[in-house]
C-alpha cells in the first residue's frame, strides 16, 4: 500500500517535471536576453476625469457641455455628438438621416446662404464638418482661437437653423446616384457591402443605398427629421484647446442659451436577429486576386466575455504581426500580403466576426481552408502562457496609445455617457484584460465563434474558383447589376 | 465700401494676430549630428505619456534602376525580418541555409527565364525538384527564426509600428509608451547595421500580392501606373514604388542586399524622437546604440533627368469601373520659387467649397464625382496633378473642357485679392495645426532634413506670402500648356464611357 502511494507520487512528480520543462523556453534570441534586462521606469498616467480634468456643465436648457482649456497653441476644437441617426428610420426614409447630415453644413443657415457660409468658414481657416450615421450625428470643428465668437455664431447657425437649399439637396441626391453607379468599381468595396447585408438580413446594419427610395426624398423629409432632433437637451459639446472658461461659456450662452429644449419621441431602435444563415457567395469581378471575408454575427459592448473576445481575437488575427492568422497565410506561404481578423465588442447592438483576406485567384481555397482550420484551432486548442502575455502585455502597454491627443480622450468619454455606458470603463479596462484567463480564452472561443455557421463573400474569377469552393457547401454565384437610372 | 473695410480691418487684425501669436508659440525642438553623421532631431511635448520615433533613410524607389525596380520597397519589408541577433536562435547556423537557398533560387530564375526565349521550354522535373529542395530547406531554416519577433518584441510594448516606402525616402516609425526610449534605439541601430534578410522569397511573394491589390485590381492603381510610366519617359518616377511584376519576381537577395549596403548609413538617415521624451535621455541612448555603426560614402546624385516633354500625351486604360480623369503637367524640382505658386493654384482650383474647380463641376454644373488638383512634389520633378470622375450622364470629355477652361482663366485674369489671402490666411493656420501636433510633424521634418539639408526649411509661410497675383499668372502661362500634359482616362472595359 505505501510503495503504492509513494509509485503514485513519484509518477505525479515526473508527470509536474516534465510538464514544466516542456514549458520551459528553448533559447531565446541574444536580443531578448539583452532586452529583458531593460529597466523600466513605472508610468503613472490617469486617464482624464469629468469632474477632474474636464468640467461638465449642464445649461439649463439641458444642454450638456465638457470643457478642457489648453493654452499650448492658439487653437480651439469642439465636437458635438446629437442622439439622433439612420437607426431610427424606416427603410424607405433611410437615408434622409445622411442627408440631414451632409445639409447641415452644405445647405446653407436662415442667416448666411450657403456660399456665404462657405467663403466666412474658408476665409478664416475653420472648419465645421457634420454628418449623421446609423447611431448618432455628429458635428466637428476647428478654430483659431481668436475666432471664437465667429466660431460659434456658424457652428449654432447650422445646427439651429439649417435651410437645406434646394439646389444642394439635388446636388447630394446625384452625388449619391454616383456612388450607386460606383459601388461595385472597388472588389473591397463589394466584399464588405456584401458581407454586412448577409449577415444582417434586413436590420438596418445590413440596409445599402436604394436609389428607388433616394428619389423620393424631399426637403420636406430633412425639415422634419432636423426639427425632430435637434434639441440642447439632445446634445452633448466637447470644447478643447485655448479658452479661457468664463469668457466660453459666456459666447455659448450667446448662441445656444435661447435654444428651448423639447422632448423627442425616440422611435424604438430594431433588433438585430440573432439567427445564422451562413451562405456561399461569388460575385464575378475580372481581377487576378480574390478579395475574401468569411464570418457571422458576434456580441455587443454589453456583453461580459468581451475582455476574453478580445484577447481571443487578438491572437486568431487582430493582433499585430504575431498573430495566427498573419503568420499561417501571410508570412508562411507567402498567399497574402493582407490577412486579418476582427471580432467588434464596441456596437449597440451585435457587431460581426470577421476574417478578411486578399490572395491570388489560385490560392483561393488554400487561404480559406487555412483560415478555418485556425477557426477550429482556437476553439480546440488552448493558447499557450506565452501568447496570453504577449496580448495581454499589448492591449495594455498600447493602451494609452489609443488616444491621439487628449481631445481624442474627451470624445471618447463623451461617447461613454451618449451610449449610457460606465463612465468608469476605461479606468477599469486595464484590470478587466489581466483578469481574462487562458480557460477563458477557450471557453470565449467555443461559445462565440462559429465555424460551422459562416457566411463567405468571395468576389474574383468566378469560374476558376467556383469548382473548389464547393467543398465549403453550396455556392451561389451572384451577379453584380449595373446600375440603370 | 463697409463691406471692403470690414475685410480690410480683418486682414490687419488676423496678420497681426499671427504674429503675436508665434512669437508667443515656442517650437521646441532641438538637433544634434553624430560624428557618423547620424542627425537627430528632437520634439518634445508631454502632453500624453507617449512618443513617437522614425528613421528616414534618403532613399527611395526614384534610386533604383531598371531590372530592380521594387527594391526599395521590398527591404522595407524584409528590415521587419530581424537582424543577426533579434529572430534567430542561431544566425551562424541560418548563412549557409541561405547561401544554398539563394543558389537554388538562381538555378530557377534561370529556369523560368528560358520562356523569354523563342521555343523555350520549361523542364517541369527540374522546376519541381528545386522547388522540393527549396521547401527542405526554408523548412530547415525555420528551426532557427523566431517568426516576426520584431514586431512582437514592440507590440509587448505597446507599440504602435509600420514603414514606408515613397518615391524619394524610406520611413520606419514606431509609437511607444515613453519609458521605452531603450527599446527603441536598441532595435532600430541593431536594424540599421546588422538587419537579416531572411525569409527572403516568401517575402517577395507577400510582395506580389500586394502589387496586385494596389496596381492591378484597382482602378486609380492602374491607371496612375499607366500614367507615371508615360508622363516619365527617363526619371525612375516613371515606376511604381511596388516595382513591376517581373522584377518582383525575379529579384534576388543579393539584389536587395547591394541596394541597402549603397543606402542604409547613418550618415544617410534621419532619426526624430517626437513626445514625451527628454533630449539629455535621448542623446543618451543615441550615442550608446549608434556612436558605433560607421558611415559609409555618401551615395552619388542621380543624374538622369527627365527631358522636355516635346508633345501631348493621351492614354487609355480600360477597367471594369466607372470613367475617370488624371492629368499631369511637369513642373519644376522641389524647392523651387515656382513651386509656392503652384501649391496656391491647386488650392485656389480646389481645396474647399468656395474653391474654383469644386463650385464650378460640383456646385453649379454637378457634372464631377471628385475633382482634386495637387503640387505633387518630388526631389527630382513635381507634377501638377488634376483628377477627377464625371457624374453621369456627362463624361470624361466633358470635365476635361472644363478643366482646361479655368486653366486658361488663370493664365489670362489675376486672382482676386480675396482668394489670395483666404489661402495665405489657411497657410498660416495651417502651420500652428501642424506644429500643434508633433507625433505629425516628425515625418515631416525628418522629410525637410533628407530633400533640402536643414529641417527648419519646412517653415515655407515666408516664401508662400511673398507669392503675388503676377506669380499666378506667369507661372500657370509657363506650365499649363498643352505639349507639357499627359492626360489618362480610364474607361469602362468595352470603351464605353
Amino acid at each position: 500500500m505505501k510503495l503504492r502511494f509513494f509509485s503514485c507520487l513519484l509518477i505525479l512528480f515526473c508527470i509536474v517535471s516534465i510538464a514544466t520543462f516542456a514549458d520551459e523556453e528553448t533559447t531565446g534570441s541574444k536580443a531578448s536576453q539583452i532586452i529583458s534586462d531593460f529597466k523600466y521606469q513605472q508610468i503613472n498616467w490617469q486617464i482624464p476625469e469629468i469632474g477632474k480634468d474636464i468640467k461638465r456643465v449642464v445649461l439649463k436648457n439641458g444642454m450638456i457641455l465638457y470643457l478642457k482649456e489648453d493654452h499650448t497653441f492658439p487653437i480651439v476644437k469642439a465636437s458635438a455628438i446629437i442622439r439622433t441617426g439612420g437607426i431610427y428610420e424606416t427603410k424607405a426614409k433611410y437615408t434622409v438621416a445622411e442627408l440631414t447630415g451632409t445639409l447641415l453644413r452644405d445647405g446653407g443657415t436662415e442667416k448666411y446662404s450657403k456660399e456665404e457660409l462657405n467663403k466666412k468658414i474658408e476665409y478664416f481657416a475653420m472648419s465645421i464638418e457634420t454628418s449623421i450615421g446609423n447611431e448618432s450625428g455628429s458635428a466637428l470643428c476647428s478654430f483659431l482661437s481668436n475666432y471664437l465668437n465667429e466660431g460659434f455664431e456658424l457652428l449654432a447657425q447650422v445646427l439651429r437653423y439649417p435651410v437645406f437649399d434646394e439646389k444642394q439637396l439635388e446636388i447630394e441626391r446625384a452625388n449619391i446616384k454616383e456612388s450607386i453607379r460606383r459601388k461595385n468599381d472597388e472588389p473591397s468595396g463589394i466584399m464588405s457591402r456584401e458581407f454586412s447585408i448577409a449577415v444582417y438580413g434586413d436590420h438596418p446594419y445590413g440596409w445599402d443605398y436604394d436609389w428607388n427610395a433616394v428619389k423620393e426624398i424631399t426637403r420636406d423629409d430633412l425639415i422634419s427629421f432636423h426639427k425632430k432632433y435637434f434639441h440642447p437637451n439632445n446634445i452633448i459639446l466637447a470644447i478643447y484647446g485655448d479658452f479661457k472658461t468664463e469668457a466660453l461659456l459666456k459666447i455659448i450662452d450667446k448662441n445656444f442659451g435661447d435654444w428651448k429644449k423639447d422632448n423627442i419621441a425616440f422611435p424604438e431602435i430594431p433588433k438585430v436577429n440573432n439567427i445564422a444563415n451562413p451562405v456561399i457567395k461569388v460575385f464575378p469581378k475580372e481581377t487576378n486576386q480574390t478579395s475574401i471575408r468569411l464570418g457571422h454575427l458576434g456580441v455587443n459592448f454589453n456583453n461580459p466575455d468581451k475582455y476574453a473576445i478580445s484577447i481571443m481575437d487578438f491572437i486568431l488575427g487582430g493582433g499585430g504581426f504575431k498573430n495566427r492568422l498573419c503568420e499561417k497565410v501571410r508570412s508562411d506561404r507567402g498567399l497574402a500580403y493582407s490577412v486579418y481578423s476582427s471580432f467588434s465588442t464596441s456596437g449597440r447592438d451585435l457587431g460581426t466576426f470577421n476574417v478578411t483576406c486578399s490572395t491570388k485567384t489560385e490560392s483561393t481555397y488554400e487561404a480559406v481552408d487555412l483560415i478555418i482550420k485556425e477557426i477550429e484551432r482556437m476553439q480546440n486548442e488552448k493558447i499557450t502562457d506565452k501568447e496570453l502575455k504577449w496580448a495581454k502585455d499589448s492591449i495594455i502597454n498600447s493602451y494609452v496609445l489609443g488616444f491621439e491627443d487628449p481631445f481624442s480622450v474627451m470624445k471618447a468619454i463623451m461617447k461613454l455617457e451618449y451610449f449610457n455606458r460606465p463612465m468608469d470603463y476605461y479606468q477599469k479596462y486595464i484590470e478587466n484584460i489581466e483578469k481574462v484567463s487562458i480557460d477563458d480564452v477557450q471557453i470565449a472561443a467555443k461559445k462565440y465563434l462559429k465555424p460551422s455557421d459562416l457566411t463567405f463573400i468571395f468576389v474574383g474569377n468566378a469560374e476558376s474558383i467556383k469548382g473548389d469552393l464547393a467543398k465549403l457547401g453550396k455556392v451561389e454565384i451572384c451577379i453584380l447589376e449595373e446600375f440603370k437610372d | 465700401m463697409k463691406r471692403k473695410l470690414y475685410f480690410a480691418i480683418l486682414l490687419i487684425l488676423l496678420v497681426f494676430a499671427s504674429n503675436a501669436v508665434l512669437m508667443a508659440m515656442d517650437l521646441n525642438v532641438k538637433e544634434h549630428t553624430l560624428k557618423n553623421g547620424l542627425k537627430v532631431i528632437i520634439i518634445e511635448d508631454h502632453q500624453l505619456p507617449t512618443f513617437t520615433a522614425l528613421i528616414q533613410y534618403n532613399v527611395g524607389s526614384v534610386n533604383e534602376s531598371r531590372g530592380i525596380t521594387g527594391a526599395a520597397h521590398l527591404l522595407e519589408h524584409l528590415l521587419f525580418k530581424g537582424t543577426k541577433i533579434l529572430g534567430t536562435t542561431d544566425y551562424d547556423k541560418e548563412v549557409p541555409i541561405m547561401k544554398e537557398l539563394d543558389r537554388l533560387e538562381k538555378e530557377l530564375n534561370a529556369e523560368y527565364a528560358k520562356l523569354q526565349t523563342a521555343f523555350g521550354q520549361l523542364d517541369q522535373n527540374k522546376i519541381d525538384e528545386l522547388k522540393e529542395k527549396i521547401k527542405t530547406l526554408q523548412e530547415e531554416q525555420r528551426k532557427y527564426i523566431i517568426k516576426n519577433e520584431l514586431w512582437t518584441t514592440y507590440e509587448e510594448s505597446g507599440g504602435e509600428l509600420n514603414a514606408y516606402t515613397s518615391y524619394d525616402v524610406t520611413e520606419y516609425y514606431v509609437t511607444l509608451p515613453s519609458n521605452r526610449l531603450e527599446l527603441w534605439a536598441f532595435i532600430e541601430s541593431d536594424r540599421m547595421s546588422n538587419p537579416v534578410l531572411r525569409e527572403f522569397y516568401s517575402e517577395r511573394d507577400v510582395v506580389g500580392e500586394e502589387r496586385r491589390m494596389r496596381c492591378d485590381n484597382s482602378p486609380y492603381g492602374k491607371m496612375w501606373e499607366a500614367f507615371a510610366a508615360s508622363s516619365f519617359m527617363v526619371c525612375p518616377y516613371r515606376n511604381e514604388i511596388v516595382g513591376l511584376e517581373t522584377d518582383i519576381s525575379s529579384m534576388t537577395r543579393e539584389q536587395v542586399a547591394e541596394f541597402y549596403n549603397k543606402y542604409y548609413s547613418p550618415n544617410n538617415a534621419v532619426a526624430v524622437i517626437a513626445g514625451d521624451v527628454d533630449e539629455k535621455k535621448v542623446m543618451e541612448f543615441m550615442e550608446k546604440y549608434f556612436k558605433n555603426i560607421p558611415a559609409r560614402p555618401k551615395p552619388i546624385e542621380i543624374m538622369t533627368t527627365e527631358t522636355k516633354q516635346e508633345g501631348e500625351k493621351r492614354i487609355e486604360v480600360e477597367f471594369d469601373a466607372e470613367p475617370e480623369l488624371l492629368i499631369g503637367f511637369h513642373g519644376p524640382k522641389f524647392g523651387d520659387t515656382d513651386e509656392y505658386a503652384l501649391d496656391i493654384i491647386a488650392s485656389i482650383l480646389s481645396n474647399g467649397r468656395t474653391s474654383r474647380l469644386y463650385k464650378k463641376l460640383v456646385l453649379e454644373k454637378n457634372m464631377a464625382a471628385y475633382i482634386d488638383t495637387s503640387n505633387y512634389s518630388r526631389r527630382y520633378a513635381n507634377q501638377f496633378i488634376v483628377s477627377a470622375a464625371p457624374l453621369a450622364p456627362y463624361t470624361i470629355d466633358d470635365i476635361e473642357n472644363e478643366i482646361y477652361k479655368e486653366l486658361e482663366i488663370l493664365k489670362t485674369q489675376k486672382v482676386s485679392n480675396w482668394e489670395l489671402q483666404k489661402i495665405k490666411n489657411q497657410i498660416e493656420a495651417g502651420f500652428i495645426r501642424q506644429i500643434s501636433q508633433p507625433k505629425d510633424l516628425a515625418s515631416t521634418l525628418a522629410l525637410f532634413q533628407n530633400l533640402t539639408g536643414d529641417w527648419k526649411n519646412f517653415d515655407q509661410r515666408a516664401k508662400y506670402n511673398k507669392v503675388t497675383a503676377d506669380d499666378i499668372m506667369r507661372v500657370s502661362k509657363k506650365y499649363f500648356v498643352k505639349s507639357n500634359r499627359t492626360v489618362t482616362r480610364l474607361v469602362n472595359t468595352g470603351g464605353q464611357q
